[in-house]
Formats: C-alpha cells, structure tokens, sequence
C-alpha cells in the first residue's frame, strides 16, 4: 500500500535517518524512533498533531494497518517504508511551529478565569488528581520548582503513569504559556538544558521530544489556539480549551492545568526567583 | 505477602487505560494492592513508596511499563499478570474482532447485513455509501459536509436499487422495530413517519407512543432533500414505501421548510397517495397545502394529535405525562428586578425551531443561533442577547466532540454562563433519550442546576428552569427515574416541547407587565 506525505512539522523536517522502530501504534497516528533516537509521528489526515508530525493522506484507522510495536521502518530520503507500506516524501511542505510571543491584552485576566471555568467543569480524570501520593508528590514537586528549577525538574519530569506522564503534560502547557506571554525564558531555558542533559533517563521518549520542542518555542495548533484566545481575551477561549481537553486520554486536561499553574507562577512573580 | 514486578518492555498505554487496569487487578481476590506505569525514577519511587516494588524493577527503563502486584502468594501474582494481559488483549482485539478495512470486506464477513451507518469524515462519506449502496445495502448516513450533488447520486443510486438512502446529515430512523442513530424506543404500530428533522420525528413518537399508539417505520431523509438540487428525492420515496408497507395506516411527514419545486413534486405524490398524510414544515407554507386540501399541523403535538385521530378514526384526548399546575405568579414573586429573559438551551434542532416558530407567533422577537429571521441571529453564537433559543447541538459547540445529546459538556457550560447572567429568569432545557445517547443525562444537569439555582439564590435571584424529557418508557435511561431526578432539584417538567415554550412565555409575559 502506499501513501502520500503532504506535510512535516519544523522541528523534523530536516531530520535525516536510515532506520528505526515502531514503537506505539494508535488510530490516528503511530510513532517511529529513528536510528539517530529522534522521535517522529506518522499521522493520518488530521488537523490536531503534535510538533512531531508527518502528516500523510491516509484516511482509513491507523491502528488497521498491518504492522506493530517493535515493526522496522526505513527511510531512504525520498520514502518511508514500514512492513508493506510506504509513504512517499515528495513536496511535502512545512508546517512552521515555531510561535512568536503574543501581546498581552486587558482582556487576559478575565480569559483565565473563563478557561479556569471551563477546565473545572470540562476536565478529564487524571492520575494525578485520582491518586492521593501523586497528588501530593505533584505537589511538592511545584513547590520546589519554585525556588530550584533543576529540584523541580527532577521532582516532576517522569511523574505519572501514561505515555506521557502527567506532570509533563502539566509542564508544557506551563511552559507554552511562559514562552507566548514572553516570561519566563530562565525557565525554558533551564527546561531545554535538563531534558538534553537527562530527558532520556527520568521520562519516555515521545514526552521528552514533545517538553523539549514547547521548551524551545514550538507548540502545537491546539495548545497554542487556546492560549493566544486566553491572552487575547477572544471569544473562542471555550472552544479551544474543549478541542485541547480532549487531546489524549487525559493529556489535554493535564496540559490545561499546567497553563494555570504557569498563570498563578507569574501571579506570585514576587515569591519565585527566577521570573 | 508476595511482591512482583513484571516488565513489559517499550510498551506504551494511556494513562486512564492504565488506572483502569490497575484498579481492577487490585480489587480482584488475592491480590492487596497494585500499580501500573511507565519505568521513570519518579515513577519507580512512587511504586516504592506504595510497598510495590521489587528486584525486577531495576530493569524497566523510562520506556518499559512496570505491573507491580502485591498479592497473598506467587500464584496470585501471576493470576494478576495474566488478568492483565487478557485485559490488553481484550482491548486490541475488541477493536479488531469486528472490524474491516472496507465496506466489501465487512459485506463479505457479514452477508446478510443490509444496512451500513456512515458517520466518518464528510469527503470519504460519498465513497463509502456508495460502496454500500452498491454492495445491495441500504445507507444511513450519520455525516455532514456532503457535495450535494453527490447526496443526488447516491439518492438516484439507492433508488434504482430499490434501497433508501437516509441522509446525509441524518440523525434517526426507526424501521421494523430497530433504533437507527440517535433515536427513541417506541411500540410498532401503524403510523409511518418520514422527514429531515431528528428531535421532532422523535417528538412526534414518543408523543403516539404515550398514548397507546405506535410507530410502524421513521425514515430520516437527511436535511437537504426537500432543497431545490436534490428535489425529494427520499420524501417521495419513503411516502411510497410507507403507503405501499401493510403495517402502515397514516403517514406524517415532517421537515423543515421545502424548496418550492420540491414541494409540488411532494404534494403530487401525497395527493396520489392512498393512505392520509398529515404534513408539518416547520415555518413553512401552509396556504399552499390547505389549497391542495392535504392536512397539514403546526406543532408537533398537534401532528401526533393529528396522525393518532386519522389511525384510529375517532378524537384523541392527549395524556398528560406531568402534573402542570406551575403557580406563574409564585415564580415571579421570586425574581430579582434584574431578571426579565428567557433562554432555551436545546439539544433538538427541530425544537429549537418550534421554539422559535412558537414565539415569534405569541410574544415577538427570540434571537438565536439558527434564528429564521436574519435580523435575530446571534453575532455571537456563545452570547446571548435578551430572549434567546440555542440549538446548543449546532456544531459551533460541538466541534470535535460528539453531539451534545450524548456528550452534554458544552450544555453544561452554557447552562452555568446563562444561570450566572443576572438578567436571565427563565431556563428551558430538552432532554433527549434513546439509544446511542448519554446514559444519565439528567444527573449531569441536576448536579449543575442545583448548584447555580443555589448560587442565584445566594446573590438574591430565583431561577425557573423548566424541562422536557423527549423519551419513552422503554428507554435504556429509565424515564421516570430521569424525571424525578430534575424534579428533586426543582425543575418544573412538562410534557411537551410546545408546553415548554407557552409556560415559558406566560412567565415572561407577566413578567415583563409586572
């Protein structure tokens, strides 16, 4: 069977590998750890992907197509082949991800509490709220973050029980947040640097490359449509923060909350050194 | 106690999956406690501090998934393994076991079936259906966002093929007894139904099913197929099978207004037709039908009344399903200066109309989402000005999750926005029942309701929500136990959709000359 590639996302489109596994099939999409330990996510026509996003014109189930965890996939610069399959590289245009800061607008604050609003009623469960030692170690971890980027890193990067664990989540949506209102650069740039030093060792691969792209600026449609509404007051801010919440089993929720958690960080500027 | 770590290596499950799992292997016998999750040092320590981990541990890396177990005996422990393993197994192959990678493929497995349900993505829609069609089944077609000159051929195909095309945009049919979509369980009888317009054909059944009658067939023929492009293509043919079906007395067919050349061909075909047909288009022309002496109604209990008659050839006196003996004057008495407007947050489409219909007839205007008058459209369809019906199921609120009648999140949010609005007084919501729908919805809003009715009483405020349930007794969600769930949280129910809307109006009638 063969298919088209139409679209690849900033952070991959100059990647080059040879070889790599499968490692995650799913309806939409399935992922490939290339031979050079990248991260890459072949989706299915769709409008919500992440930043690692190879977008192709198949329209049929993912998870229908026969191959599996553990399948090889091989690259050969002008295709990619996994078992019978291959997936033609001609043409295939940028999607940028790379997002600019957005002014704030006096309308922010009672975006937040609009968002707030939603999540509350909206939200998904979460490990992380369900469990009461994790709640408490998530808990913790932001205190500590507080006054010790790297304490805090180590006390939530790898927290929580899924693909991509909940504080991640809860991390990126912080830092997508801090990166679009032009705060918090020591933080992302600390967060870039951690994830390079130890990423591999203290979480999944498919979160670390997902934290380490928002660390460096590229956020994906979804998260960044809700947070440019929240900051510019719109009214779509419900919307987007629906389509976000349901990102994932539970991720999207997660993200959303740690959008809040960055809010109330930059509320308490005063108490946390490095903002 | 026995400890045990089992590693699965590179596997990845989401989270809610994964807790799932890990609370049914705890509760299952033997087992004291378990644990799932992905072998991160966080992970591990929260593992540790449960008492759950093991010497296998060491060897999960941040990619492995750990299943600690702590169990009366290593048999249980492996029992536990096992149980999870079927447990992952039962969810890939749930998936798999009935499903296709096409339509042919499907047909082949399942010879006999002779109906496919198209709900995906509106460009791959035509392909499909017409793989169906041509595979000898007939279609019913969930999807929108079909070219409509595709919704012709396929209409043009299923007809040559003796099959019926339902929809696009269609979202019930009730045929030989069975529940298509989103629909109502109602008894057989012998009142045939046929039209584009989901939550009024299910009025109109729950309505003849409450009083002793009963549906013989519903066919939904999608909203565009009384337009001038497709040109009733699926009303006339459903008007002729209903006439030519045994079990068929009287024939109802309801839609919203018609294109003009559609509705000669239709009225052609119902001046021909050998049973009586009661016609209801919502805002439509009803000169031209008294003209051509069809029988015609203007609500839709006013159509069941109507097709309930014609089955039995005597007068029907409607039963009354709720006690309405609301005190319009106590309510007022309990407003705040403030409050003075109506808002009506519906999942049915086609109640949404009659809303609308109803109240521009008695009380002027009522802006909306879906507003007929141009002038009454919301600019903002998540903001309401004065007296205002939503069709909350449109999908501006549904996007990317699924209709409201079985999701109800986005008519929760609304309803707290509106409840929270120092101006509104009155709230009218519809529930649907039925098959495919959500299993409780009256829980979800009661909890809301008495939240916001307690927080508008806080702030001085009383709000008068009224309801309808549009369902049957032989609904999966239990009737009479959705209706007394939003009485205890205050809720003025009514009977009809129509009801709904003179309660509302005489409140708000006396309201404004207080």
């Amino acid at each position: 069977m063969n298919f088209k590639i139409t679209h690849i996302c900033e952070p991959i489109y100059n990647l080059r590998w040879k070889s790599g596994k499968v490692v995650g099939v799913y309806d939409r999409c399935f992922n490939v750890l290339t031979d050079t330990g990248q991260l890459i996510t072949l989706f299915k026509k769709s409008d919500k992907f992440s930043t690692r996003a190879i977008l192709t014109d198949i329209d049929c189930n993912i998870s229908l197509l026969e191959f599996a965890d553990g399948a090889e996939a091989l690259c050969d610069g002008r295709s990619i082949t996994v078992g019978d399959i291959t997936f033609y590289l001609s043409n295939a245009e940028k999607i940028i991800t790379r997002r600019a800061p957005v002014a704030l607008t006096p309308k922010y604050e009672d975006g937040i509490l609009l968002f707030a609003d939603v999540l509350k009623r909206s939200r998904k469960k979460s490990p992380v709220f369900e469990n009461g030692i994790l709640k408490e170690r998530v808990k913790r971890g932001f205190e500590i973050l507080k006054d010790d980027l790297v304490g805090g890193f180590e006390s939530l990067i790898g927290l929580g029980i899924g693909l991509t664990p909940s504080c991640d989540d809860m991390l990126s949506g912080m830092s997508a947040l801090f990166h679009l209102t032009d705060t918090g650069q020591v933080f992302n740039r600390a967060l870039a640097e951690f994830l390079q030093d130890k990423g591999d060792l203290v979480t999944t691969l498919v979160s670390k490359s997902l934290l380490a792209d928002v660390a460096c600026g590229h956020i994906n449609e979804t998260l960044y449509s809700v947070i440019r509404s929240i900051i510019e007051g719109k009214d779509d801010i419900e919307k987007n923060a629906l389509e976000l919440i349901e990102v994932g089993s539970s991720s999207g929720s997660e993200t959303c909350e740690g959008i809040l958690m960055g809010y109330k960080f930059l509320k308490d500027k005063e108490q946390i050194r490095w903002l | 106690m026995v400890v045990k770590n089992y590693i699965e290596k590179n596997r990845y499950y989401d989270s809610v999956f994964l807790m799932k799992i890990a609370r049914r292997l705890a509760e299952a016998d033997g087992i004291d406690n378990a644990s799932i999750g992905m072998g991160t040092p966080l992970n591990k320590e929260t593992i540790t501090d449960l008492g759950l981990n093991a010497e296998e541990m060491s060897m999960a890396g941040p990619n492995d998934l750990i299943i600690a177990v702590r169990a009366e005996s290593e048999a249980d422990c492996e029992r536990a393994r096992e149980e999870f393993t079927r447990l992952v197994n039962e969810k890939s192959s749930s998936a798999a076991k009935n499903s296709f990678r096409s339509i042919v493929g499907a047909k082949a497995a399942i010879p006999d079936a002779n109906l496919a349900i198209i709900s995906v993505a509106g460009e791959y829609a035509f392909a499909e259906a017409k793989r169906a069609l041509m595979n000898n089944m007939n279609v019913f077609m969930f999807s929108d966002n079909v070219d409509i000159k595709d919704e012709v051929t396929l209409k043009r195909l299923a007809q040559s093929k003796g099959k019926f095309m339902m929809g696009p945009g269609c979202g019930l049919s009730f045929i030989n007894g069975v529940a298509i979509g989103l629909c109502s369980m109602v008894n057989r009888g012998s009142i045939g139904l046929a039209g584009a317009s989901g939550s009024g054909i299910q009025e109109v059944m729950v309505l003849v099913h409450r009083n002793g009658f009963g549906v013989s067939h519903a066919i939904g023929t999608g909203g565009r197929d009384m337009s001038d492009e497709v040109g009733g293509i699926s009303m006339i043919q459903s008007i002729r099978a209903l006439e030519a079906d045994e079990d068929t007395k009287v024939i109802a067919l309801i839609s919203k207004p018609p294109a003009r050349s559609s509705l000669l061909k239709v009225i052609e075909v119902i001046k021909e037709c050998t049973k009586p047909v009661v016609v209801h288009f919502l805002n439509g022309d009803n000169k031209i039908l008294a003209d051509n002496g069809i029988i015609y109604s203007e609500t839709f209990d006013e159509t069941a009344k109507k097709v309930m008659e014609l089955a039995c050839g005597h007068e029907v006196e409607i039963k009354k399903i709720f006690e309405n003996n609301v005190d319009v004057d106590a309510e007022i008495s309990k407003f705040a200066k403030s409050q003075k407007y109506f808002r009506a947050i519906l999942c049915g489409g086609s109640l949404t109309d009659e809303t609308q219909i109803l109240w521009r007839k008695n009380m002027g205007e009522l802006y909306s989402n879906v507003a007929f008058d141009k002038s009454l459209m919301l600019p903002d369809p998540f903001t309401s000005i004065k007296n205002t019906v939503i069709d909350i199921g449109d999908e501006t609120f549904t996007k990317g999750r699924a209709h409201v009648a079985i999701d109800p999140t986005a008519r929760v949010n609304r309803f707290i926005k509106e409840a929270r609005d120092p101006e509104t007084a009155v709230i009218y919501l519809d529930f649907l029942l039925g098959y495919a729908l959500h299993a409780d919805p009256a829980s979800v809003m009661a909890e809301v309701i008495a939240e916001e009715k307690k927080r508008a009483e806080d702030e001085g405020r009383h709000l008068c929500i009224i309801a309808t349930i549009c369902g049957s007794d032989m609904d999966p969600q239990d009737f009479e136990k959705q209706a007394q769930i939003l009485k205890d949280v205050g809720v003025i129910l009514v009977d009809t959709n129509s009801m709904a809307a003179e309660l509302a109006m005489d409140i708000i009638r006396k309201t404004e000359e207080k």
